[in-house]
């Protein structure tokens, strides 16, 4: 049942992702619900599968756009690894907490995809100031979904009789 | 007595008419909102129908233009307008390797140069466009007849469209332009040919604004581009020169 409802969460969670309007104010970021999702598995799952979560939605991201594939899933899996990590630390069932972690972690997959760019010479031509707005738009989308997501997730394995980690 | 009877017949009469019309209003209110709603539904028509129209001409215009051009090319619709992250200027085409486009071949319209294809699907094609910052293109100034090497600019942030979809795109820019040519505002622009990618003589844009570049040793001259970036719908990939 985990699986099964993984896998609707990121068909929705991709989906939403890709209709979601981009403004050029906020450096053209999209609502990141695939990175949400991710969020969501490495704070209330198992580890093994936060990173099966996390690769998932790397490659379903990376997919929709022109990004080689495995940059997001890279990201994802780092990032949800550290979270795993430390999530006994964080008061991770407030959903304040979870805005502040999707604001954070919506500004450092935009630095880290900038970076894995950089490095392989696909972003020659995009200036810093571009990717500054960039983070601050995902910050500010990641602000507000991953709250919503985690609100979605959390509420629909409740409702099929799953209960996250926090309530094991 | 004639006229007495003539006169209370009419007061008969329009005291029945008045009776009718009071004993029909709720008819009337009926017959009102249904014309109400059959008017919304017409003026609907005929949005959609002028939506029609436009789309019409759009296509007998590109058509037009397909017949005037010397090279092959196939029509394509757009139906996506961003690489799916923001990094890049992109749009996404309705064909792809199925239909003859494949990678680095020109995208054009009627007005001028829409950029080239970077990637292609058996039906899908992306193609980067000229107001992306890592698009180059060697172009010529056509009355003047000097050549340089165009670069996109990124999108316009100022404005009310910051917060559209649509962006605008920033002015172009041509760079190492020598001091001494006198390159007027309004001046078109065309691809040179160079390269082997793009054909020569594309048109790309009109010089917006000229001035001197930080080392005061060159000129750098802005480039509005022709084409319609922002609001494209139906473009030529040149599939073959």
């Amino acid at each position: 049942m985990t699986a099964a409802i993984m896998v609707f969460l990121m068909l929705m969670g991709g989906l939403l992702q890709s209709l979601m309007p981009a403004t050029a104010i906020m450096g053209l970021s999209k609502p990141p619900f695939l990175m949400a999702v991710a969020l969501y598995y490495a704070l209330a799952h198992p580890r093994g599968t936060a990173v099966i979560a996390a690769i998932l939605a790397g490659v379903i991201q990376d997919s929709m756009s022109l990004l080689p594939v495995g940059y997001s899933s890279l990201c994802f899996v780092l990032f949800g690894l550290f979270l795993a990590k430390t999530r006994e630390k964080l008061f991770g069932d407030s959903l304040f907490t979870v805005a502040l972690l999707g604001a954070g972690l919506g500004a450092l997959t935009t630095l880290g995809l900038y970076l894995m760019l950089s490095l392989n010479a696909l972003a020659d031509s995009i200036p810093f100031w571009w990717v500054a707005l960039k983070m601050g738009g995902s910050a500010l989308l990641g602000l507000g979904v991953a709250p919503l997501v985690w609100w979605a997730a959390a509420t629909l394995e409740r409702y099929v009789g799953l209960t996250y980690v926090s309530e094991r | 007595m004639a006229t007495y009877q003539g006169g209370v017949t009419h007061f008969l009469s329009r005291v029945h008419k008045t009776s009718s019309a009071v004993g029909n209003i709720g008819d009337v209110i009926k017959e009102r909102d249904q014309l109400k709603k059959e008017v919304a539904a017409l003026r609907g028509q005929l949005r959609s129908f002028d939506g029609v129209m436009r789309e019409n001409k759009e296509l007998r215009e590109l058509l037009a233009f397909k017949k005037q051009l010397t090279f092959r090319t196939v029509a394509c619709d757009v139906i996506a307008r961003d690489d799916g992250y923001g990094w890049w200027q992109t749009i996404r085409l309705d064909k792809g390797q199925d239909e003859g486009i494949a990678v680095n071949m020109p995208v054009m319209t009627p007005e001028g140069l829409v950029g080239r294809v970077i990637e292609v699907n058996s039906h899908t094609a992306d193609v980067l466009l000229i107001s992306d910052r890592s698009f180059k293109v060697s172009v010529r100034f056509e009355q003047d007849g000097s050549f340089g090497i165009l670069q996109g600019s990124g999108i316009s942030l100022r404005g009310d469209h910051g917060f559209g979809v649509l962006c605008l795109p920033t002015p172009s820019r041509v760079d190492y332009i020598r001091k001494d040519l006198e390159v007027k505002a309004g001046e078109m622009v065309v691809t040179s040919g160079f390269g082997g990618i793009f054909p020569a003589g594309l048109v790309v844009g009109r010089v917006a604004n000229m001035k001197l570049d930080e080392t005061g040793l060159y000129q750098v001259a802005e480039v509005v581009p022709a084409a319609d970036l922002p609001r494209l719908q139906q473009v030529l990939v040149v599939t073959e020169q």
